[in-house]
């Protein structure tokens, strides 16, 4: 699977298919994608985990009864 | 009994199943998209039986991304209900470019040879009135870990026919070898 990669393409009048490779343009703009799609991605595991953390936080202290951030607060009240 | 031969004759080389495949893709190298084109109205639904596997060499799972008739625009909406035996998840989106089957494709860091399966239907597909309805049913198990989901889509461009359907992976990865896409089409109400 190191060759480069292809489109299947079926012409279901005909029943012909094509296998086309990717020029080296559309390889080159999904390695961006992908390179985007990756980052995008782990923004969104960061984000999660940032909101995760400040509910086991906000958790936390109401069973202490200490005061709880605005953040926190509101991670808690919809 | 040469009456028999006579009506047998009549029906050689007709299809008397509601069910027919119309074509079946299976990768043999990296594929990024797999499209179906020029698919005749002549059938009520259209079926999509499928297993496939994402070539990121990640763990974790990859959507499985649909578009009708080579439109890209904001003319889709997707809504799906999900588990993986420890959580269930449910979301939905508007006005999106494609179909996402939300976590669909098994990615290539898991366990190898193992592939996720799903059927999909395409209701009504070559109505000229109608916005177009899919619903989904996909997972995976990887012995331990897993996943099931039930998606719908909405493909509200036109209402022209479907004709062209095309298949490719979110993360811009590709189909690995021996992922396999077979359309059907179903006749009948």
């Amino acid at each position: 699977m190191s060759e480069a990669p292809t489109k299947v393409v079926v012409d279901c009048s005909t029943g012909e298919t094509q296998i086309i490779p990717l020029t080296a343009e559309e390889i080159t703009e999904r390695e961006a994608m992908a390179v985007a799609y990756a980052a995008e991605k782990a923004a969104e595991a960061e984000a999660k985990a940032a909101a995760d953390a400040l509910k086991a936080s906000a958790r936390a202290k109401l069973i202490a009864g200490t005061p709880l951030t605005e953040a926190e607060a509101a991670v808690l009240v919809i | 009994m040469p009456i028999l031969g006579t009506v047998a004759s009549q029906f050689s080389g007709k299809s008397f199943s509601s069910f027919e495949s119309i074509a079946t893709v299976t990768v043999t190298s990296a594929t990024s998209t797999i499209s179906f084109t020029s698919i005749p109205a002549t059938y009520t639904h259209l079926q999509i039986r499928f297993i496939g596997r994402s070539s990121y060499n990640t763990t974790g799972q990859d959507n499985l991304v649909i578009n009708f008739n080579s439109n890209t625009g904001s003319n889709y909406a997707e809504h799906y209900v999900a588990g993986n035996g420890t959580g269930t998840d449910s979301g939905a989106q508007s006005s999106i470019t494609s179909i996402p089957l939300r976590e669909c494709l098994i990615r290539d860091g898991n366990t190898s040879s193992m592939f996720s399966a799903g059927i999909i239907d395409i209701l009504d597909y070559a109505s000229t009135n109608k916005n177009k309805t899919v619903r989904a049913l996909f997972g995976n198990d990887r012995n331990g870990a897993g996943y099931v989901a039930l998606g719908s889509g909405l493909f509200f461009a036109t209402p022209a026919a479907i004709t062209t359907i095309a298949f490719t992976v979110e993360s811009s990865r590709n189909f690995v070898q021996y992922s396999q896409f077979a359309l059907y089409g179903i006749k009948g109400a």
